[in-house]
């Protein structure tokens, strides 16, 4: 039986957010027809029946001697060294591109921009990626569109090549298409989350639900702004930014920027609260539960066009009718099956209004969610994942590391070490490095 | 800003393919807009504000930014993901795969390159992003100006004439032998290319044809003569040969000029188009199905590349899965038996023509054309790769003319440069 590794970047278990959920339901669909072994960090056991643990080890070269004794490793990113040394063995390689790394570094480097070693680590992230792509033996991304941004970052790298071509045409043998799917099991409302537990939600109040994090690439002002102008009508609208903190995501300058614009309008704590933590995984079928509405907002830019929001697909599972921002995959589902409201970036007299359709049009909400029933099929773990298993059980040409990948490797290291230097300078570097010998001794 | 030069790899003629007839609508569109003047010399491009090829020798394209004129390429379609489609019927050829590599190289020298950018289809655009962040082009600095980089590529579609096709003498009912006046005619146009499926229509319209006999199948541009057809139309002609229905259901007919393609059109009752499943389908745009568009013939083509899913959308005829032999046949009787559909069909066709039409879709390249023009902090993949473009250009010219030859070409080359300046 097939040997894998699911090397997840993020913890798996209680509190996960969107990659670790991912690591989470792939590893438990592919236990079904392989060996199947999780290594996440800290992950000592987390509950799925047939998939193993394993501690994530410090580093990579310790990586890659326990990964080359599997057959097939399936990972978002792998350190370097890593990624070399896997290159070179009989080990598979399978990565997961569906986060968009380059459009979302941009967006979210733009604003935290005045850090040199923000930009440097934008390039190392950039060849870091280049070399995945140039060694990995398959890929799965989250849409048709980020893949066919993929295939031209591969065609560039000469990774769609005439023997391949000549086996597969469509070069879904290389790349192929893995959304994220919906839990099988309804939601279940568990003890009151949000009325009549935050102070100022009443029993009877309408909530829209912003059910992720602030990151610097979605625009909560405008629905913040929406909301203002419909204090003005009504006073049951109630606005709640669900989980503000990410485990592992530092806090952005737009989840600030949220508050303070909320605050400067007096809405805090009247019409628009922000519950601070992250909700654990299991929890979260409570708050959606008692939400009215899903919202979901972003500006028009290049993370937009590859952006998959998983928040959207939680809005599904639970049957809450979405008003997000046109553009992105998921915003464009909402409006060609009517799921909801998609409208145009920076539109606050259109949010208001749908969010007024929304609260209180019965008939549409209930034709809504027979809509959404026939979409939800399509969005199960066990379905999204089939393509995933049909590379796991490929038996395909090895690829050798070209000089491409070995350019590159060159490169990273010279620009490691540039960012050293220019982080703690020429004395710090050597003492570092003097360190990090004795350590290996 | 107002002097615009178009390069255009041939002069305007009589038998154009699509990207010549892109390059000259494309220059007639801007000329409501710029002073447009249309060379094929590369040697007159100096001294213009800006220059719209669909590609440039890499040393000239640099020597023009230098002297102030803003480069912007029109990338007609991904050079490699052509190559790969023709070389795969091909028997292995060192000479034509280093060949398709060097143009691919070019194409990648001028995204790393050029100003500004303009393709066919949103997803070819998503293909072209990922190719200009490979070449390191899309920096912070560049999403600090633009967030969405339109500024740096954006989308023209294939256009449609502004003018209507226009009757001419009959060119094929009562002209050629075996198709009649009351006749029902589907018309392939544009060749038969090898990532193009001729024999699952060629299926479908014989199963058709024995309860509508009048139903006919007209290829155009294919010359069953022809030593040198593409694999795909020679399995065509085959096919309808072996099966007898050659000359009686299915016709091929030569090339014809691109000015009487409308007799061609108008004489037709249904345009259609099959293709493969195929890295290149997803990211085609099919120039000849603008041509049913244009006049106005519902369509029925496969479904999954950019026009496929407007011809389903707006519903302006049938979409099919690949190599489906019983959806096409289900679609041809439909829009022979119905003709309320093809009436609905034709409605919805008159609002796609004036959405595409030329003077519409040059828009964003008309945008791009006056924007400033910004240093490109060249990025070092292009620099390797110019280096190894010129190796690999002088290893091929080696191997095509033996070394004095090439030393004699570079010779040539040299001197059309001195010359130039």
């Amino acid at each position: 039986m097939t040997k894998i590794l699911l090397f997840s970047t993020e913890p798996v278990g209680a509190t996960m957010s969107g990659p670790g959920i991912r690591s989470f339901h792939l590893a438990q669909e592919l236990a079904r027809e392989f060996r199947v072994t999780l290594m996440a960090p800290g992950a000592a056991g987390v509950g799925l029946r047939g998939v193993e643990s394993l501690e994530q080890p410090r580093a990579g070269r310790d990586l890659a001697r326990v990964a080359q004794a599997f057959d097939v490793v399936i990972a978002r990113r792998l350190p370097l060294g890593a990624m070399r040394r896997l290159a070179r063995s009989a080990t598979r390689v399978v990565y997961d591109l569906y986060v968009p790394v380059l459009s979302e570094q941009l967006a979210m480097l733009d604003a935290e921009l005045g850090h040199p070693s923000s930009v440097r680590f934008h390039e190392a992230a950039m060849l870091e990626l280049r070399y995945a792509l140039a060694t990995g033996d398959a890929f799965v991304c989250a849409s048709e569109r980020q893949r066919d941004f993929w295939l031209g970052m591969l065609g560039s790298l000469g990774r769609l090549d005439l023997e391949t071509y000549r086996r597969d045409p469509s070069f879904r043998s290389l790349i192929d298409v893995v959304p994220f799917g919906l839990p099988s099991e309804e939601p279940r409302a568990g003890a009151p989350a949000l009325r009549g537990v935050i102070p100022g939600i009443g029993e009877r109040d309408r909530i829209l639900l912003w059910g992720g994090g602030i990151w610097n690439w979605l625009d909560p002002l405008t629905v913040i702004r929406a909301v203002a102008v419909l204090t003005e009508r009504r006073r049951d609208v109630r606005l709640v930014f669900l989980g503000s903190e990410h485990p592992e995501v530092p806090t952005m300058t737009m989840a600030s920027q949220a508050f303070e614009l909320a605050r400067s309008l007096g809405l805090v704590g009247r019409a628009v609260f922000f519950r601070g933590g992250w909700v654990p995984y299991d929890e979260r079928g409570s708050y959606l539960l008692e939400a009215d509405v899903g919202v979901s907002a972003h500006f028009d830019s290049l993370e937009t066009r590859y952006a998959f929001r998983t928040r959207l697909l939680d809005y599904l599972w639970a049957g809450l009718p979405t008003i997000t921002t046109r553009g992105d995959d998921l915003g464009d589902l909402v409006a060609s099956r009517g799921l909801g409201r998609a409208l145009d970036a920076g539109d606050v007299e259109g949010w208001a209004g749908a969010i007024e359709a929304m609260l209180d049009d019965e008939a549409e909400r209930a034709r809504i969610r027979e809509r959404i029933d026939d979409v939800r099929e399509v969005f199960t773990w066990s379905h999204v994942a089939r393509p995933l298993m049909r590379l796991v059980e490929r038996e395909g040409a090895r690829v050798s590391p070209g000089a491409e990948a070995l350019a590159l490797a060159i490169e990273h290291l010279v620009l490691r070490g540039r960012t050293a230097f220019e982080i703690r300078g020429p004395v710090g570097l050597v003492a570092s490095r003097a360190s990090r010998l004795r350590l290996r001794r | 800003m107002n002097r615009v030069a178009v390069y255009a790899h041939a002069p305007l003629a009589a038998s154009m393919k699509s990207p010549s007839i892109r390059t000259h609508q494309i220059a007639r569109a801007l000329e409501d807009h710029f002073e447009v003047a249309v060379l094929t010399s590369l040697s007159e491009l100096g001294g213009f504000d800006a220059v719209v090829a669909q590609k440039l020798p890499y040393a000239l394209a640099r020597r023009l930014r230098r002297g102030g004129t803003r480069v912007v390429y029109d990338l007609y379609t991904p050079n490699w993901l052509e190559a790969l489609a023709i070389l795969e019927a091909a028997p292995t050829d060192d000479l034509l795969l280093r060949l398709a590599r060097v143009e691919a190289y070019s194409q990648e020298l001028a995204l790393a390159s050029g100003d500004a950018f303009v393709c066919t289809s949103e997803r070819q655009r998503d293909y072209w992003l990922g190719v200009l962040a490979k070449l390191g082009r899309l920096d912070i600095d560049a999403f600090g100006r633009d967030p969405t980089f339109r500024d740096l590529i954006d989308v023209v579609h294939f256009g449609l004439p502004v003018e209507r096709p226009v009757a001419g003498e009959r060119v094929l009912k009562g002209v050629v032998p075996g198709i009649d006046d009351g006749d029902f005619i589907l018309l392939w146009a544009g060749g038969i290319l090898n990532w193009t499926d001729p024999l699952t229509v060629i299926r479908a319209v014989l199963e058709v044809a024995r309860s509508r006999p009048a139903v006919k199948l007209v290829f155009l541009g294919v010359d069953p003569a022809d030593p040198d057809l593409p694999v795909a139309a020679r399995e065509a002609v085959e096919l309808s040969s072996s099966l007898g229905v050659l000359g009686r259901t299915v016709f091929f007919h030569s090339w014809v000029p691109y000015e009487q393609r409308s007799g061609f059109l108008l004489e037709s009752d249904v345009g259609v188009a099959a293709y493969l499943d195929l890295v290149e389908t997803r990211l085609a745009y099919r120039a000849r199905l603008l041509d049913y568009f244009w006049a106005g013939l519902p369509t029925v083509t496969t479904g999954g590349d950019t026009l496929g899913e407007l011809v389903s959308e707006r519903q302006l005829g049938r979409a099919v899965g690949f190599r489906d032999v019983a959806g096409w046949t289900d679609a041809i009787r439909e829009l022979i038996d119905d003709e309320e559909a093809r009436r609905r069909a034709k409605e919805n066709l008159e609002a796609i023509r004036s959405e595409l039409a030329w003077p519409r879709v040059v828009e964003p390249l008309v945008r791009l054309l006056r924007a400033p023009t910004l240093p490109i902090s060249r990025p070092r993949p292009a620099r390797l790769h110019s280096a190894v473009d010129r190796f690999e250009r002088l290893r091929l010219s080696f191997a095509m003319r033996g070394p004095l030859g090439a030393a004699r070409a570079q010779l040539a080359r040299l001197g059309g440069r001195v010359a130039a300046r």
